[in-house]
């Protein structure tokens, strides 16, 4: 405060200059016409250059809202393209026989969208609840395991890949009774690790790791990978396997959605009463 | 009160007359637009004594200019120019300091501190004013031309006006 005082006292004089000549300005633009009139016109022009740059500015903020506005725009037009159209056919695969009931059905899709390079990938195909889809329902293709149904809408499902970090399956090796989990941890998408196996477990670089169906999303044998390293976890005696899957995520194209016609009756077994 | 203290006081009143009453109707020009006028005004603030305190300067600066502003019906144009020159008057002084120093007698009058020195003195000061006024006036940069030649034709006018009277008085202080 004693600063600023001195800092007046001393600049006092540039102080008053500056406030009379202010004083000055004020009475020029207010009772002068000639002067007010230049003031007002550089007034205008000055600001409506202010306005025109602040008008830009705030189009660049609303880019995102017109691009929104743009691509739906756009898929209203894609919409009434011939190829925009839906095929309601249907084709179920059903086996008939007197001594075999039908336990799974699979619904035949397309992956018709992948989410971009990243880990936790998951698809869209193009069957959905109308179709019988139903959530975690298994899907495969003619290599192996290729997700599960996390979300199903009213003509497509969402499909999480098995290397999606919330993916478990209860998988075994081919011919052998052990059995454990399957989980990613992220990283290789064209590995998982396989977990819970017993450390006696006979197991040999290269053997076939398929699914259980003790979890029943998977009917039982259907292929994921093949076992490329085996580690020991000390802790409680059991095998970590390192699997190579035999899926290529990125490359799928097919999908089977697994239909469990008997899932009610396991559910009332999971759920008692 | 001091001589220079009552000297002043009379010019205030002698300068404020002669400008708004006589050098008023001195001006001339062509096409409509006026290119020489007199001020002999600003001669007030260039002949305060020397230890006159700044800040008084500058408000004796903007009493008068107002004064003169009340009968040219301008409000604030000639006190503007004023107040500008009175607070550039030190650093016009500072620069033009003569070898020696200014002593405790010296006035900033041609008889004090000679010739030469009083006409850079007047000629740059009244020069800073007229631009200044002139720039007001128009209130923008944009006709500079119009602006320079009507401050060199001014600046001639008053210059001769303003060295006449000094010739003339030849004032002390």
């Amino acid at each position: 405060m004693s600063s600023l005082l001195q800092l007046f006292t001393r600049q006092g004089a540039f102080f008053l200059f500056a406030t009379l000549e202010v004083v000055c300005l004020y009475l020029i633009i207010t009772y002068n016409t000639p002067q007010q009139e230049v003031a007002a016109s550089t007034w205008t022009m000055y600001s409506g250059k202010f306005m025109e740059r602040a008008s830009k500015a705030q189009d660049y903020l609303k880019l995102e809202q017109l691009n929104d506005q743009l691509r739906e725009e756009n898929a209203s037009l894609l919409a009434k393209m011939p190829n925009a159209f839906y095929i309601e056919a249907l084709n179920n695969d059903t086996i008939q026989d007197d001594s075999l009931r039908q336990r799974y059905n699979y619904i035949a899709g397309e992956i018709i969208n992948k989410s971009p390079l990243s880990a936790n990938i998951t698809y869209v195909v193009n069957r959905g609840h109308i179709h019988g889809v139903e959530p975690h329902s298994g899907v495969i293709n003619g290599k192996g395991v290729v997700g599960i149904v996390i979300q199903v809408a009213q003509r497509h499902c969402r499909v999480m890949s098995i290397t999606h970090r919330s993916v478990r399956i209860s998988a075994g090796l081919r011919n052998k009774d052990f059995f454990g989990s399957l989980r990613w941890n992220g990283g290789d998408t064209r590995k998982a690790m396989l977990y819970a196996i017993p450390e006696y477990a006979d197991v040999a670089i290269g053997d076939t790791i398929e699914t259980t169906g003790y979890s029943n999303i998977f009917p039982t044998g259907v292929p994921i990978g093949s076992v490329s390293r085996k580690d020991v976890n000390e802790g409680d005696n059991t095998l970590e396997l390192e699997i190579e899957l035999f899926n290529n995520l990125y490359q799928v194209k097919d999908a089977y959605i697994v239909r469990d016609l008997m899932k009610d009756d396991l559910d009332q077994l999971d759920n008692p009463e | 009160m001091d001589k220079a203290a009552t000297n002043s006081i009379i010019r205030f009143f002698l300068l404020w007359f002669l400008q708004v009453f006589i050098l008023k109707q001195v001006i001339w020009g062509w096409d409509g637009v006026i290119y020489l006028q007199i001020f002999l005004y600003p001669l007030f603030i260039l002949l305060l004594p020397l230890n006159t305190p700044r800040g008084l300067t500058i408000l004796l600066a903007f009493v008068l200019g107002l004064a003169i502003d009340w009968l040219y019906e301008s409000p604030g144009l000639h006190a503007g120019a004023l107040v500008f020159t009175a607070y550039t008057r030190a650093f016009v002084l500072r620069i033009l300091t003569p070898r020696e120093g200014y002593s405790n007698k010296d006035h900033p009058t041609k008889k004090s501190l000679g010739q030469t020195w009083f006409f850079q003195y007047a000629a740059t000061l009244i020069f800073i004013h007229l631009f200044v006024y002139f720039s007001l006036e128009a209130f923008t940069f944009v006709y500079f031309k119009s602006i320079l030649l009507k401050v060199l034709f001014s600046w001639l006018g008053s210059m001769f006006f303003l060295l006449a009277s000094i010739y003339a008085i030849n004032p002390e202080a």
